[in-house]
């Protein structure tokens, strides 16, 4: 493991992230929430689902600095008394949670069916392809939505609404790869060997066709938290008792212009603030990882 | 004695027209959807002795490496038949042609690409041997480093990836992982052209003595006249899928009767000697594999063609002391079966 | 024949001069020394061949001579003195007005070179417009002219077809055609065969040859082939690892090597023409151009190699006959 660690600090990859700026500051983003979704409940002062923890004599609390703000309550509370702050930490969980979620959902979905139709190629391939196609002729969001409506709330269904949009991009990168990787010698070879079809495609093929899925999976986390967010506010993505930061802004958005702007605008940034990190770690990624696929 | 290998008239097509709607035309006012063959090896024969190495040369585009894939069935044969060791394999499915595997290995062009970058050095020579082998091996990792030591390779060089090691140093793992089944045939497809001028001879030498160790026969690839003499114990030179001429390389060397293998020879550089004056050229270039010439396939650039060339394609015919060449101006001989 | 007949009394001034050429590239891994102290001229008229294996460097002083080098690569140091001009020191407006006019270059891809969405017609004709003052109407003439000399059957028809339409010699004419239609004074050729037939390869160096004599410009052939160079270069220069090992009239170099290294390459050519049991090899491989041994690079795979190769860097000898080697013990020729 040490001898692992040390490889990595020696590496190119980590010499040009330690140059890069916005490298460090979207890992530094990642690494904040990462630390609040595992640690944060036991910082925060209030669990905010508990009804018993809640004072109603302390709703719609300013946040600190402002007058009127509580030190109990950093970013001030909501009409039930809740806090703001913990409420975050709470929707925080819930928003990576379903992304990570759904991000792994397609990625093993995808990767399979992209494995499939570019190896074996043929119907298969064109069957798939075309799915694909079809699915991407329509905005993810307009397609989420759509599968919502007719599914009803609830997180498993906003899981299943994710993974059917976020499947195909998976799909098209590794068929891609797939198609490249098999033109090459090492796979006539494994052939040459007598090895079955199903051990060249796992042993042989998809070694060689997952790097450029880091790329696509950071991102993806990225985009599924923002499109999760997008169906909570239209009130068809989590239901009311598991409030995502997309919910809370909702939550929030009917009391905004009557000057109780925290509820909405805090849960706002911290979502601004985590797909600006993951983006920035793609990004950096992307330019690295890149290059090396040849 | 049977030979090792027997090919008969073997044939191999690839139908490159694609899709339906990628062979739609519209010709005459008629629309048609004409197909796009290419003839890759038409009707080639020949054998290789135990302990042989049958020197395939050509031109890009003759065939040679076709013929080699189709040999060791990663391409299905469209027509004719191969045998190994007296057994007809042509039709072998994937569960009958497990047992051939052990017999018959390939050793690859290009040695970036022929070993799989995320394994290590060890599993890549040890695949064949483990996927072919009848129950569990317990000594997996003695077995791997004696094959390394085998191709120059040393205990230290086993738990590397490949891109740690150079060119040479690839082409002999390759080497490794054909010989990790102890195969009677190997198939060498332009083993050495991806190489420097240096390590090809460190590779050739190599692989000469191997074959001298083991005592299995070489199928071997190439386009290079120099290497082609220094390993071969006969010659095939094949031009647009059909072998030409055959003989012992000596016949082949001293005494090339195709016009083909003399402009062959002629076109080649040798060190130290003026670049051959144009006169001796051929000229203008390989025709297209999808629309075969009709008679002889080199009439188009022969300079000694006459009418017959056109009408009529000549059979490999019988010289004498093994050597055969398809040429009507070579007409006296006894066709070749 | 008197080896000292043989030299010429008064040397014409050189066309190209390049001195103490230093070309790094700076990467993360260490510095490539990729070119790093190479000297040497190409006369009037000449055809120098410069050889080496993978790595040794050949290529990067063709493009070092073009201002072709890119970041992370740079010349360190050095002056490529090009009919009396420092190209090393030219900023790159000035530069292109040398490239394709007064120096061409060939690659070994000819797909790369010819842009695929222009006619060949179009592309010849560019290079009249850029270079020379010919008035429209003769440019296609000359563009017609010009592809009727390196080979191509029906210039007229074929001037309006595009580069995918030719096969891979013929490409590779076309190359040729566009590098020399405005009659530049240097060609340097990279790998211009490799990627072709060997009955196709004859057929193209004996045309640079002639377009390079009947023009009275000079040749560069960078390649790996000795065979090749052999037949075609008046001056070999041959390269390992960045520096030159030996240089020499190209019969002196191939017949009497004296350095060991290229002693080994010649050795390790089958001979196509007599059969041996085992070729002569040299030993290990090429080192990390990062990490090059102190002394001489090619000292750990060199029979000859003692103490001192081992630490001091051999500089270049020359002998009276013009035939320079950079060894603490060079190979005496027998006489």
């Amino acid at each position: 493991m040490t001898a692992l660690a040390q490889r990595f600090l020696a590496s190119e990859l980590f010499h040009n992230y330690r140059r890069n700026a916005s490298a460090i500051i979207g890992s530094l983003i990642v690494l904040f929430f990462a630390g609040m979704i595992t640690i944060g409940p036991w910082v925060v002062a209030q669990d905010p689902y508990d009804v018993a923890q809640l004072e109603l004599l302390d709703s719609f609390k300013p946040p600190v600095w402002l007058e009127g703000g509580s030190p109990q309550y950093w970013l001030g509370t909501d009409g039930q008394g809740r806090d703001v702050l913990a409420s975050i930490v709470y929707g925080s969980r819930i928003s990576l949670f379903i992304g990570l979620t759904a991000m792994i959902g397609s990625c093993l979905i995808g990767t399979t069916l992209g494995l499939l139709a570019g190896f074996y190629g043929g119907r298969l391939d064109s069957v798939i392809m075309r799915i694909a196609d079809i699915q991407l002729s329509f905005p993810s969001v307009l397609t989420a939505l759509f599968l919502m409506s007719a599914f009803g709330t609830g997180v498993e269904k906003v899981l299943i609404a994710l993974i059917s949009v976020g499947w195909v991009v998976y799909a098209r990168t590794v068929r891609g790869s797939t198609l490249r990787e098999t033109q090459k010698e090492y796979i006539q070879a494994a052939r040459v060997s007598g090895l079955p079809n199903a051990k060249i495609i796992l042993r042989h093929v998809l070694p060689n066709v997952l790097t450029p899925l880091i790329v696509v999976a950071t991102i993806q986390v990225g985009t599924f938290v923002l499109i999760e967010a997008s169906l909570s506010f239209l009130g068809v993505g989590v239901p009311i008792t598991k409030p995502s930061l997309g919910l809370l802004i909702k939550n929030g958005f009917d009391v905004l212009f009557s000057g109780l702007w925290w509820i909405s605008v805090f849960p706002g940034l911290f979502i601004m603030l985590i797909v600006f990190g993951i983006n920035l770690l793609g990004d950096f990624l992307r330019d690295e990882l890149n290059p090396r696929l040849k | 004695m049977a030979p090792l290998l027997a090919v008969r008239d073997l044939r191999q097509r690839f139908d490159v027209s694609g899709s339906i709607f990628d062979r739609l035309r519209i010709r005459n006012g008629r629309i048609t959807a004409p197909r796009r063959i290419v003839h890759a090896v038409n009707g080639v024969s020949f054998e290789i002795a135990r302990g042989e190495v049958l020197g395939l040369v050509g031109e890009s585009g003759c065939g040679k490496s076709t013929l080699a894939k189709t040999v060791i069935k990663l391409h299905e044969p469209t027509g004719g038949a191969i045998a190994l060791d007296g057994e007809d394999i042509t039709q072998h499915d994937f569960h009958r042609m497990r047992p051939i595997r052990k017999k018959m290995q390939m050793i690859f062009q290009d040695p970036y690409a022929s070993l799989n970058p995320r394994q290590r050095v060890r599993d890549i020579v040890m695949e064949p041997y483990l996927e072919n082998a009848a129950g569990p091996v317990p000594d997996v990792a003695e077995r791997a480093l004696a094959l390394l030591a085998k191709v120059g390779l040393g205990r230290e060089h086993a738990d590397r990836y490949p891109h740690q090691f150079s060119g040479g140093q690839r082409q002999r793992i390759g080497i490794a992982r054909a010989l990790s089944v102890e195969p009677d045939l190997i198939i060498a497809d332009e083993p050495v052209s991806a190489l420097d001028v240096s390590i090809q001879a460190q590779i050739l030498n190599l692989m000469m003595d191997l074959k001298d160790e083991f005592g299995f026969s070489y199928l071997f690839i190439t386009h290079d006249l120099s290497v082609v003499r220094h390993i071969s114990d006969r010659i095939g030179v094949m031009y647009l899928g059909f072998m030409v001429e055959t003989g012992p390389k000596d016949a082949i060397f001293e005494n090339p009767l195709h016009p083909y293998t003399q402009a062959l020879l002629a076109a080649a550089p040798v060190l130290g000697t003026p670049l051959p004056p144009a006169a001796d050229a051929i000229k203008g270039e390989v025709p297209s594999a999808l629309n075969l010439p009709t008679g002889c396939p080199f009439r188009t650039r022969c300079p000694l063609a006459f009418d017959r060339c056109a009408a009529e394609r000549p059979v490999l015919k019988s010289q004498g002391g093994g050597h055969a060449v398809a040429c009507h101006l070579h007409d006296a001989g006894v066709p070749v079966a | 024949m008197n080896e000292a007949a043989r030299i010429p009394v008064a040397q014409p001034a050189p066309l190209l001069s390049v001195r103490n050429l230093r070309t790094w590239f700076h990467t993360f891994g260490g510095v490539v020394k990729a070119v790093d102290g190479v000297s040497f001229d190409v006369a009037p008229g000449e055809i120098l061949g410069l050889v080496g294996e993978s790595g040794g460097g050949k290529s990067m002083v063709g493009f070092s001579i073009m201002g072709l080098i890119d970041p992370p690569g740079r010349i360190e140091a050095g002056e490529i003195v090009f009919e009396g001009e420092d190209l090393a020191r030219l900023d790159e407006a000035r530069m292109r007005r040398v490239r394709g006019k007064r120096v061409a270059m060939i690659f070994q891809d000819p797909m790369t070179a010819l842009n695929p969405l222009y006619t060949i017609g179009n592309q010849l004709e560019e290079m009249l417009k850029l270079h020379t003052d010919l008035p429209s109407a003769r440019r296609r003439e000359r563009a017609i002219e010009m592809l009727r000399e390196v080979g191509i059957p029906q210039p007229e028809s074929r001037l309006d077809n595009y580069p995918h339409q030719f096969s891979g010699g013929m490409r590779q004419r076309v190359v040729i055609a566009i590098s020399m239609i405005a009659r530049p004074r240097l060609l340097i050729a990279d790998e211009p065969t490799t990627a072709l037939d060997v009955t196709i390869q004859a057929q193209l160096l004996r045309l640079m040859k002639h377009q390079v004599t009947q023009n009275a410009a000079s040749l560069i052939l960078i390649t790996h082939d000795l065979a090749a160079v052999s037949q075609m270069a008046d001056r070999i220069v041959v390269l390992y690892c960045g520096r030159i090992v030996e240089k020499g009239r190209a019969a002196d170099v191939i017949e009497r090597p004296r350095h060991h290294y290229t002693r080994g390459l010649l050795d390790s050519i089958p001979h196509h023409d007599k059969a041996q049991a085992r070729l002569r090899q040299i030993p290990g491989s090429v080192p990390d151009i990062r990490k090059l041994p102190p002394g001489c690079a090619f000292a750990p795979r060199c029979p000859a190699a003692q103490d001192i190769c081992r630490r001091v860097e051999p500089e270049l000898v020359e002998t009276a006959t013009g035939q320079a080697a950079a060894c603490h013990f060079p190979i005496e020729a027998i006489r």
